[in-house]
């Protein structure tokens, strides 16, 4: 199980890289008005979430839902899981909306400012922050 | 205790992710070489050294002696301890090596090619694996 555990912990860092870079990509090339500049960062924003993040996402959870079950269904009724499941529910969200914007950007639609990008830049951290503090002081929280 | 093992966690993964993306920039800014890209990449690669990963090392290694503190003998008996202190070690001189990559970009001095920075690309990985594992499986250890 710790095993499962470590390999859950590698993916999750490897998948907030993507999540904190994406965004930062974003505010460059929403104030980028050089065509072919425009053009490399789409790709670099392509790479990033079709080829890292994704990936790690999906491991994650893979590993994420195996600790789950070799824990056993009790731990699903701990308040701290479930507000982390909660939290962990609205990043896949969040990184959905990254691929939408995503798509805008392929198609020279994006219609927010590179300030917007800022902004969502730090939704993450916040993720990040919860998420750890749920698991690492969970004695706290049961 | 575990208020500062959460914060030195968070620390690390904010450090990890500019020690993934740095070399991936530098990839990128060998790859392409018109002036527009160089300008570019001159920023992201100052911002993201100077503003993210550096204060990000810096935190992770301030909480991660501090939770060593709380039992500084106990930890420093653990064998896994004594392997991830020397990846840390390594770490930080490969955290200190980017530094001088960035700073060659900056002064358009950059004598390495892009299968140099693929190789430094992977090295990061091979660290978070190898450090993870210890931390978590704790091989050969007795504090929990």
């Amino acid at each position: 199980m710790l095993w499962i555990k470590a390999f859950h912990i590698i993916s999750m860092v490897i998948w907030f890289s993507g999540l904190f870079y994406l965004p930062r990509l974003f505010v460059y090339h929403a104030s980028s008005r050089d065509a072919k500049m425009n053009e490399r960062f789409l790709l670099m924003e392509k790479r990033l979430y079709y080829f890292v993040t994704h990936p790690a996402a999906a491991l994650t959870l893979v590993f994420g839902i195996a600790l789950i079950y070799l824990n056993g269904s009790p731990i699903l009724h701990t308040a701290w899981l479930q507000l982390k499941l909660g939290l962990v529910f609205l990043l896949l969200a969040y990184q959905f909306y990254l691929g939408f914007v995503l798509r805008s950007f392929s198609r020279n639609r994006n219609r927010h400012s590179a300030v917007f990008f800022r902004w969502i830049n730090e939704l993450p951290t916040l993720a990040l922050i919860g998420i750890v503090f749920l698991v690492v002081l969970k004695p706290l929280f049961s | 205790m575990l208020w500062i093992k959460a914060i030195h966690i968070i620390a690390l993964v904010a450090w990890f992710s500019g020690l993934f993306y740095l070399p991936r920039l530098f990839i990128y800014h060998t790859k392409w070489k018109d002036q527009v890209s160089h300008e570019h990449f001159k920023i992201m690669e100052k911002k993201l050294y100077y503003y993210i990963t550096t204060p990000a090392g810096v935190l992770t290694l301030i909480f991660g002696f501090w939770v060593m503190s709380y039992n500084f003998s106990g930890y420093l008996q653990e064998p896994w301890m004594h392997v991830k202190l020397t990846l840390v070690f390594l770490l930080v001189i490969y955290h200190a090596y980017l530094g001088k990559v960035v700073a060659a970009f900056q002064q358009d001095k950059n004598k390495h090619k892009m299968g140099f920075y693929h190789f430094l690309h992977a090295l990061p990985a091979l660290f978070l694996i190898l450090i993870v594992i210890l931390a978590v499986v704790k091989p050969g250890g007795v504090i929990s």
